[in-house]
Parts: C-alpha cells; structure tokens; sequence
C-alpha cells in the first residue's frame, strides 16, 4: 500500500521536479535522474524508464523541448532537453499549487 | 540478456508510432552507453533503468492520443500489408499451379509440325492397338493404363465398334505451362466409318506422350 501511494505521489509532483531542475540550464536525460538523485538525498532516485516518459509527455504539452547534440570525439549524441516559456509560466502555476496544497496538508496533519 | 536484446523488447512493448519509437531507442541506447563509459555493468545498468515491462508499461501509461493512433494505424498497416502479401503469394502459388496456354508460334519448347507427327504416330498406334510401343513413347505415368482392356474399355465409353478410319482432321496445338512444367497439347477430330472420336493428347518436352483423353 506504502509503494502505491509512493507511486501515485511521485507522479504528481514529477512534473514540477523535472521543471524545475530545467530552470536553470539545459540538461539530458541522465543528467536529470541524477541531479534529482543528488538534490533530493535519493528521495528521488529515478528509473530512466520512469523519467523518459514524463520528459516526452512535458514535450509533447509543449513544456519542454528538446535537440539531438553530437557528442565530441568518440562520445555518443545526447538528447538535451530546455525549459520553454509555456514550460516557466507552468511550473511557476504548479509551484504555487504545490505550496498551497504543502500548506494546507501540513496544517491538517497538524492537528 | 543483451542491451541490443534488452532495447528491442522494451520497444517491441512501447505502443507508438515507428519515429517516437526511434527516438526511445537512441536515447536508451545513449543512457546505457554511458553508463557503461562510467564502468558499470550491463546487469546493473538494466537493473537501475528498470524491468523491460516497467519501462514500457511506464511510456504506454504516457503516451498521448495521437501516439496511440499513430501505433493503431500501424499496426493495421502491418496486418493488411500481411493480407495483401499472402495473397500475392496465394495468386503467385495459383499463377503458377493453372495451367497457361501459349501458342506454338511462341513456343520455345514445342513446334506445330513436331507436334502433328506425334499426334499422327500416336493415333496410328493407337488404332493398331500397339500399345507396347504407345507405352515405349510415354511418360512412367502413362504407362500403367496403357493396356488393351483399359483402351478397349475407354473406347467402349464413346462407341461401340468405331470401324476402320476414315479421315483426320485439322490438328490444333498449343503449348500448356502448368507447375513450372512445359505440355504440348494437340486435338483432332478422326473419323471412323462408325464413330466421329476427338483426340486431345498432351506431350512431355521430351515428347513422351504424357495424357490421352477421347471423346
């Protein structure tokens, strides 16, 4: 049962995470799973499956997008992925969402 | 399993379109090289990016309408591709299984006047009732029912007592292609005193007497 919530909670915000992580610079995929890794303590610590999924539905929404870069020398072609402005004005909407369900939760669990 | 074994199943799985299913490849394939630049095995790596049915059911739980249609609409382009195919191999298999007639003019296997002369020998055979030497100009096939009951027991079947011959008609031939085999086929109406009989003989390339049908 503790899985399936996990599960179902994860998903709701993985869309702000991914977001957010985007803010600031442009980033590919594995370098996503493990900045979250990181920053979350590994809270957050991402299948790639989990991840890319996600990734080509905030694409396809129009939130992010994305280009092939050619590798230097012998590595391999990576897929970067930017924020767009729909993408900024989207996580600005879900970030004051998250702070007011945050607020209103630990108010209730308070009691 | 293999990365490119681990790849093609999670693709196999992954209901979208062939482009969106491209783009899945490379990227997990450049996931996976590098983590194996970093050292890490290929067990561990599948291990951590999760179970083939994980990361497809993942992509199929995200996948958007019209990544669903794309999937169904090739899918269905599969399977009437697949309809289509057997039935070309189906006409193929009949194409090659009926037989075709080629005139002997553009035939490169049978000539009309060879033609006539084994169709004259034959019924000259045939009405001197040597079928031993009938049988030494036929196929092993024919062979068998080459015998004076069984020939008296056809001709019975379209007349009793033809009488000697009378006249030969005009032979008309044609070359008939059937299975990958060439048949040179002739038919002639005899005249008996007591009987009008039609002759339709079929030849082997090598002229064996290969069918004899009289009516």
């Amino acid at each position: 049962m503790k899985g399936k919530f996990e599960r179902q909670m994860r998903k709701g915000v993985l869309d702000m995470l991914v977001l957010k992580l985007l803010q600031s610079e442009t980033k590919y995929g594995y370098q996503i799973i493990q900045e979250m890794k990181e920053k979350s303590e590994n809270i957050f610590s991402l299948k790639d499956g989990t991840l890319y999924p996600v990734l080509y539905r905030l694409e396809e929404d129009g939130l992010v997008a994305s280009r092939w870069e050619e590798g230097e020398g012998k590595k391999v072609p990576r897929k970067y992925y930017e924020i767009t402005d729909k993408g900024r004005d989207a996580l600005a909407e879900i970030t004051e969402v998250w702070h007011t369900i945050s607020v209103g939760i630990s108010k209730l669990m308070e009691d | 399993m293999t990365k490119e074994a681990y790849i093609k199943n999670i693709l196999k799985k992954i209901q979208c379109g062939r482009d969106k299913k491209k783009d899945i490849q490379k990227q997990l394939e450049t996931d996976i090289h590098m983590r194996l630049e970093e050292g890490e095995a290929f067990a561990d790596i599948a291990r951590e990016m999760g179970s083939v049915k994980e990361i497809a059911d993942s992509f199929n739980e995200e996948l958007s309408e019209k990544d669903r249609k794309q999937y169904r609409r090739g899918r269905t382009l599969k399977i009437i591709l697949l309809v289509v195919l057997c039935l070309a191999v189906i006409c193929a298999i009949l194409y090659w299984v009926l037989p075709k007639a080629v005139p002997l003019e553009d035939s490169r296997y049978f000539d009309q006047a060879t033609l006539e002369e084994a169709m004259t020998k034959t019924i000259d055979l045939f009405d001197k009732e040597d079928y031993d030497s009938l049988k030494n100009m036929s196929t092993p096939d024919m062979q068998p029912v080459l015998t004076k009951e069984t020939m008296d027991s056809a001709k019975a079947q379209v007349a009793q007592n033809w009488g000697s011959r009378v006249s030969m008609g005009q032979i008309y031939g044609a070359e008939l292609i059937q299975s990958g085999k060439h048949f040179g086929v002739g038919e002639v109406t005899v005249t008996y005193e007591n009987a009008s009989v039609t002759f339709h003989l079929t030849y082997n390339e090598d002229m064996q007497l290969a069918g004899l049908y009289i009516r």
